[in-house]
């Protein structure tokens, strides 16, 4: 089964600068620039590129939390738009990169899983659903009482993945996810992020700029450079063999190990 | 005699131990590498042999640099040593420049400070070291504010102030983290090639196991404020002996490992 869940059509976002001279036009800046995206269940894109090249403006038109200057975005054959977005805000998650800033300070873990289930009316029990999810990034269900600054950066980025999970998403967005995170963190992430994303079919679209995450978990990959894509394909023939410049710069710029 | 000796470091804020019972010594020309994790105690050390803790924190042990006891000195005497004799570059260059002052004359600060340096003599040197960074067309950079400069162009001004006396001894947290890989690379072959040039010693704060070991012969690993172990390189990737070493370099090498099957058709 493969159902098609977004497609973004020459999709473009400009943002405008400020004026440069009292009388002249404000100058814009194309941050997305005629992008074509399709993206069906169970897909896992990776999208890399510098600070810059519109990854996380894609990420926001994608979640509709912002329009796009022109082109369309359908997901399952329907274009976003203002009026009931309760299905889409149901069907698509976020993870953003710090938990620390994403997760609400005054609410404990419990409260913070409930809240998309609260508000988007979810149907099961809410209850069982909370200790599910936890169940599911493997948290213990005695954090539930607990507030985000008592715990550590790896149980934080896992109670975010657990609140985007809760409400049973079809597609995930997570922007850079571990970059925040200590290297042998990111691993109590990746692993069972990519468990899950492979048990419960989700669809992916991971924002990163650090090629061995994208290599862990993406089967197929977008290369954007100023807004637009350089080079797209399966992970492994990308970077097995890059045909953009940009692209090539990427590979070689990733730290190696010392050949001892 | 070593040029830099850390001995029995021990830092702590209200009684809670942070560093515990450190020591570890630099050569001139040295490049030492200091490995670990988001609150092991890294980023104190820097700045307890930088003299700039907190003044919360209670610090025994010693720190000497080329013989004198830097933990005697007073402010006065420890400001003629900083920013001349040893330096820093911080980890996150929005927050470490001045945002309403122009990177020239920041750059030019510390050559007024220990050199005498005129203001004017300052700019024109503040163009050099730019241009020693690899920043473009640096007359126009030194007359920018940080906030008209990339990410990697503001990290390459934090590098300029810190070399601009030439110091004996650099030190450099996490310079890179909130760099992209391209801009990233770019950025240490500068650090490597002007320690090689000016014959400074390194110490290179990081918890990227790669990334380290591109620039350092010695690694030093802390672990919860303790130093777990300290090896060169290739004794560390062969031999590592500590626990959270080797889980260090297992999953460096995984990860390598990995990296190399995707670009197998280039690397071999």
């Amino acid at each position: 089964m493969s159902d098609l869940l977004f497609e973004a059509k020459s999709l473009c976002r400009d943002f405008k600068l400020n004026r440069t001279a009292i009388s002249g036009a404000r100058p814009v800046r194309r941050a997305v620039a005629d992008l074509n995206l399709k993206i069906k269940t169970g897909d896992r894109l990776g999208v890399v590129g510098e600070s810059g090249s519109g990854k996380t403006t894609l990420a926001k038109l994608l979640l509709n939390l912002d329009k796009p200057t022109s082109g369309s975005i359908n997901f399952k054959g329907q274009q976003l738009s203002n009026s009931d977005m309760s299905i889409f805000r149901r069907e698509v998650q976020i993870i953003f990169q710090d938990p620390r800033s994403s997760l609400d300070p005054r609410r404990t873990v419990e409260q913070i899983i409930l809240e998309p289930l609260e508000c988007l009316n979810f149907q099961q029990d809410h209850q069982s659903q909370t200790n599910k999810v936890l169940q599911q990034v493997e948290l213990e269900a005695s954090i539930r009482s607990r507030y985000p600054h008592e715990l550590s950066g790896g149980q934080r980025q896992r109670v975010a993945i657990a609140r985007a999970l809760a409400a049973q998403p079809s597609v995930l967005i997570a922007d850079e996810p571990v970059s925040a995170l200590d290297v042998l963190v990111r691993e109590e992430i990746l692993q069972p992020l990519s468990e899950l994303i492979e048990s419960l079919n989700l669809a992916l679209v991971l924002i990163s700029h650090d090629l061995s995450v994208i290599t862990r978990l993406c089967k197929t990959v977008v290369v954007m450079q100023q807004g637009r894509i350089v080079e797209a394909g399966n992970t492994q023939g990308v970077f097995a063999n890059p045909q953009h410049q940009f692209t090539k710069d990427l590979i070689s710029a990733v730290p190696r190990l010392p050949t001892l | 005699m070593k040029f830099l000796e850390v001995e029995n470091l021990t830092i702590s804020f209200n009684n809670k131990v942070v560093v515990n019972n450190v020591s570890f010594s630099v050569s001139a020309g040295e490049r030492l590498g200091v490995i670990g994790e988001s609150g092991s105690g890294k980023t104190l050390i820097a700045l307890a042999i930088i003299g700039l803790l907190p003044e919360a924190a209670t610090v025994t042990g010693s720190v000497q640099l080329a013989g004198e006891d830097l933990m005697a000195l007073n402010d006065q005497q420890m400001s003629a040593y900083r920013g001349n004799q040893l330096a820093m570059v911080f980890q996150e260059p929005l927050t470490a420049l001045n945002p309403i002052m122009r990177v020239g004359k920041q750059i030019a600060q510390p050559l007024r400070n220990h050199n005498n340096f005129s203001i004017k003599a300052g700019i024109a040197r503040a163009v050099e070291l730019c241009t020693a960074v690899g920043l473009p067309d640096p007359e126009h950079i030194v007359r920018a504010y940080p906030h008209q400069l990339s990410g990697g162009q503001r990290q390459r001004i934090g590098l300029a102030i810190a070399i601009a006396c030439n110091p004996k001894l650099l030190i450099v947290d996490e310079p890179t983290t909130a760099l992209d890989v391209t801009v990233q690379k770019e950025v240490l072959q500068t650090i490597n090639d002007l320690v090689k040039q000016q014959g400074s010693s390194l110490i290179f704060i990081s918890h990227d196991l790669p990334v380290v070991s591109t620039m350092a012969e010695d690694i030093a690993v802390l672990r919860y404020g303790e130093l777990v172990e300290h090896a060169n390189i290739a004794a560390l990737f062969n031999n590592p002996q500590h626990e959270y070493s080797i889980k260090l370099v297992d999953l460096a090498r995984a990860t390598e490992k990995e990296f190399s099957n995707f670009t197998k058709s280039r690397t071999l």
